[in-house]
């Protein structure tokens, strides 16, 4: 879909790869913001047969130091974002911190996937939507490495 | 830290990522400043009385379940004309918050109204809801129920995580000074999960949906408006129905009446004749 793409055809996942995890890392952003959001709203929705409602947002892991967990995940998401963003406009060194933060990342998602699985006992809808996009920064990243050395 | 790989363009993506950011905040900021974010909350029996049918169709599910726990536990008068009832779950934050709420209208409306709690523990979604339903029921066994059920709610955060929360219950009934021993015991036996489960079925046939949910004479209150205006609005709609005359009779504000209490009882029945046939002609 690039114009580019037979211009940079020796690393062509390279190319596009920082301009798919920034795309990824706005539905984080999109998604953390709002969890913080509600985090200080303060209103509930109802607990449903279906879904786990606020069990994990008003859980004693919904914040650190008093900052809300989302905060984190808003954080995090704005600095992968921007990296991958100087990254398309052509600071290729830039990917390599991505890449460490989304690896950073990644570990706290699978600290916060234990957390709800194991200790909370509930999961929450928009904090496994985080899980996926940090999981998914990291594998765009993976995925850019391995066709890069080929 | 100017980017200079990038031929001419580097402000450019710091422009984009201020933006980005700036949109962020504003967007925190205004979802956390509005009132109700947009979530859908799945409620069947959501609606705020403008679909008569579905409301009409809602009151008679309710008229036609079955009883639920009896007797039921209940604050203001037994024999009160407007029956407030809540279905709830002893893990569910919202609950915990509309447990604040229905204290505030116990304490506004007193024996005016006649407040009925149920048990309807989410066993799908909260592990350790179910027993502390029973353990409320326990408590009831000795005539503590409201004391339990209070200390549920206020400490939902501290004992919902906790592998050993049947020794926190436990605490509770120590603190509420109950027989602790017969507590445990009873937590355990069949009374007091029978009831637990009445009342989960008297829920499954009045069509619960989502915890909690407020029933005011047998009509729903969606989620949204069971606020303690909303709930007012409801009960007070009701008193009119049933009292018509008497709309000096302000709700006044009167402490929790935690015991069962009969004294109202030739009060209400003197207004009681004219209220009916009143209430039947509004719904025809």
């Amino acid at each position: 879909m690039e114009i580019s793409e037979n211009e940079r055809s020796t690393k062509p996942s390279a190319a596009k790869s920082p301009v798919l995890a920034a795309v990824v890392a706005l539905v984080g952003i999109a998604d953390s913001a709002y969890l913080t959001a509600k985090h200080f709203n303060g209103t509930k929705v109802p607990c449903s047969v279906i879904s786990g409602c606020e069990t994990v947002l008003t859980s004693s892991y919904a914040e650190f130091y008093g900052i809300p967990t989302a905060a984190f995940g808003v954080m995090a998401y704005l600095l992968a974002f921007s990296l991958a963003l100087l990254t398309v406009f052509g600071n290729r060194s830039m990917w390599n911190a991505y890449g460490a933060v989304t690896v950073l990342m990644t570990g706290f998602t699978l600290w916060l996937i234990y957390l709800q699985a194991f200790v909370i006992g509930a999961f929450c809808q928009f904090c496994l939507i985080s899980a996926a996009t940090s999981i998914t920064l990291f594998a765009i990243y993976i995925v850019s490495r391995i066709f890069r050395t080929k | 830290m100017e980017n200079q790989n990038g031929s001419g363009k580097s402000a450019t993506p710091f422009i984009i990522i201020g933006l980005i950011f700036l949109a962020t905040i504003a967007g925190i900021w205004w979802i956390s400043q509005s009132g109700a974010p947009g979530k859908t909350t799945d409620q069947n029996v959501n609606n705020g009385g403008n679909n008569e049918s579905q409301t009409q169709q809602a009151i008679d599910t309710y008229a036609k379940a079955s009883a639920g726990a009896s007797p039921e536990h209940f604050k203001g008068s037994q024999s009160a004309t407007v029956l407030v009832e809540e279905f709830a779950d002893f893990q569910c934050p919202a609950c915990k918050d509309m447990h604040k709420t229905v204290n505030e209208i116990n304490a506004a409306y007193g024996s005016q109204i006649k407040f009925v709690f149920r048990n309807y523990p989410l066993i799908q979604t909260h592990p350790k809801a179910y027993d502390a339903a029973v353990a409320a029921e326990a408590a009831g066994l000795q005539g503590k129920f409201w004391e339990m059920q209070n200390l549920l709610f206020t400490n939902q955060e501290k004992w919902s995580f906790e592998p050993n929360h049947r020794n926190i219950f436990a605490e509770y009934a120590k603190t509420i000074g109950l027989d602790v021993d017969k507590f445990s015991q009873d937590s355990l036996g069949i009374t007091a999960k029978s009831r637990v489960d009445a009342d989960m079925q008297r829920g499954n046939e009045v069509g619960i949906r989502s915890t909690p949910t407020i029933f005011v004479n047998g009509k729903p209150i969606a989620f949204e408006q069971s606020t303690v205006e909303g709930i007012k609005a409801a009960i007070d709609a009701e008193l009119k129905k049933s009292a018509p005359v008497a709309d000096d009779k302000k709700p006044v504000a009167e402490g929790n009446n935690n015991a069962n209490s009969g004294d109202q009882k030739k009060e209400e029945k003197s207004s009681d004749d004219g209220s009916n046939s009143e209430a039947n002609t509004e719904k025809k």
